[in-house]
């Protein structure tokens, strides 16, 4: 079901991508949009002042508040739109400087969109000052474990030393000593990961505006390894090509070893998205 | 372009449904709207589809061809007559600016509609 675009009959509800400045946004809508999310037909604008907020019109019977709950806990329903949520708001953020809006901020009434923007104006227009020309990158640590520990002892003499020990030991001996360097081995396996991820964060941290290191839920297996650490950095368009430098180099540097850093974006800026003033995800109700 | 193995930075894959996930979700500037979303909730969602994508992705590679197993993301042919969006797998092409990673920017999902590209007010 698509819900008529606009549709102020009390049947719909406001969904609100995210937030920039009318005059960077508003051009945007004459051009060609994606779909909104839920499909079929594109966003529309919402303004206030010097503010313009991306909405589109969804229906009250999927996105009411005791509907809304029981389609969301359906992962293809929700995985559809956030998306599309997702699309819109790469769209935009790739022409404007849009604050990304969580997933799931909805309105009653359009008036009550452009309300919220008055309200917030001072906030908001600092906010968007701040992501103006920048864009967010992710990088993703990964560890090859096999690799890495094959290569720790030649990095750390004192396990190079114990190894050479054990080799040399009497059976009864060597047991004990080999347990001994194993135990040094993950340890330092783990120092040695620790390490990385810290430089990783430190050193593309000082080639960017800002960095924030993400939860890395549990160990999330991919195809270059174990995820270390998950990074996301906010990026100007200019100092890209030096961003990226710098993450090549710290790739190269520490690929014998067994690391690889993983490149995504430009994202909008997700996970800069909070001002000083915000309510941090955590506080809120 | 997946898996493109090289030494040094891995640019050329493409994010997983997971990396996408991960921010659109939970991130974002909080605003509380009339309708109460609770982030407890948005939280236990984003490890729920994780579960369900990461068996997925077990299976097959991640990101773009999860696209397959989902009849409601099967992007539609740019214009087609209105029919048969069951076409080939299809990302919308990435922006056209310069050095830019491909993000797959699922136009996503017109179920019944075409028309990813109509213009505002229309």
């Amino acid at each position: 079901m698509t819900p008529a675009p606009g549709g102020p009959d009390g049947a719909h509800a406001y969904y609100v991508y995210g937030i920039g400045a009318h005059a960077e946004l508003a051009p945007l809508f004459e051009g060609t949009l994606p779909e909104s999310i839920e499909g079929g037909v594109p966003p529309e604008m919402a303004a206030a002042g010097d503010l313009a907020a991306v909405v589109s019109a969804v229906p009250l019977a999927d996105y009411g508040e005791d509907v809304l709950e029981v389609r969301l806990a359906d992962p293809d329903w929700t995985a559809a739109r956030a998306l599309r949520h997702q699309s819109v708001l790469a769209h935009f953020a790739a022409r404007a400087a849009v604050i990304p809006l969580r997933f799931g901020t909805i309105y009653q009434e359009r008036r009550r969109v452009e309300e919220m923007l008055s309200e917030r104006q001072t906030e908001l227009c600092a906010l968007v000052a701040r992501l103006q020309g920048r864009e967010e990158w992710g990088v993703d640590v990964y560890c090859d474990r096999a690799t890495l520990m094959e290569n720790i002892a030649a990095l750390n003499p004192r396990l190079r030393a114990a190894s050479e020990q054990a080799a040399a030991a009497s059976p009864g001996q060597a047991y004990l000593l080999r347990k001994k360097v194993d135990g040094l081995r993950a340890a330092e396996a783990g120092a040695e990961t620790r390490r990385v991820a810290a430089e990783v964060e430190r050193a593309l941290g000082a080639a960017s505006d800002a960095a924030v290191r993400l939860r890395v839920l549990r160990e999330e297996p991919g195809e270059y390894g174990e995820v270390v650490a998950k990074l996301a950095f906010l990026v100007e368009r200019a100092r890209f090509d030096r961003f990226r430098a710098a993450a090549e180099g710290l790739a190269r540097e520490h690929a014998a070893s067994g690391f690889t850093l993983g490149l995504t974006g430009p994202w909008p800026a997700y996970n800069f998205a909070a001002g000083e003033n915000t309510e941090a995800p955590e506080e809120t109700p | 372009m997946a898996n493109e193995q090289q030494p040094g930075l891995v640019t050329s894959r493409p994010p997983g449904l997971v990396d996408l996930l991960d921010r659109i979700l939970d991130k974002g500037l909080v605003i509380v709207g009339d309708i109460k979303v609770s982030l407890a909730n948005v939280e236990l969602l984003t490890l729920q589809i994780r579960l369900l994508i990461c068996s997925i992705e077990k299976a097959e590679e991640i990101g773009i061809n999860w696209w397959r197993f989902d009849p409601n993301l099967t992007v539609p042919a740019p214009v087609t007559d209105g029919q048969n969006d069951k076409a080939q797998e299809r990302l919308p092409a990435p922006e056209p600016e310069q050095d830019r990673l491909d993000v797959p920017m699922p136009a996503a999902a017109g179920e019944e509609k075409t028309g990813a590209t109509r213009r505002a007010g229309s």
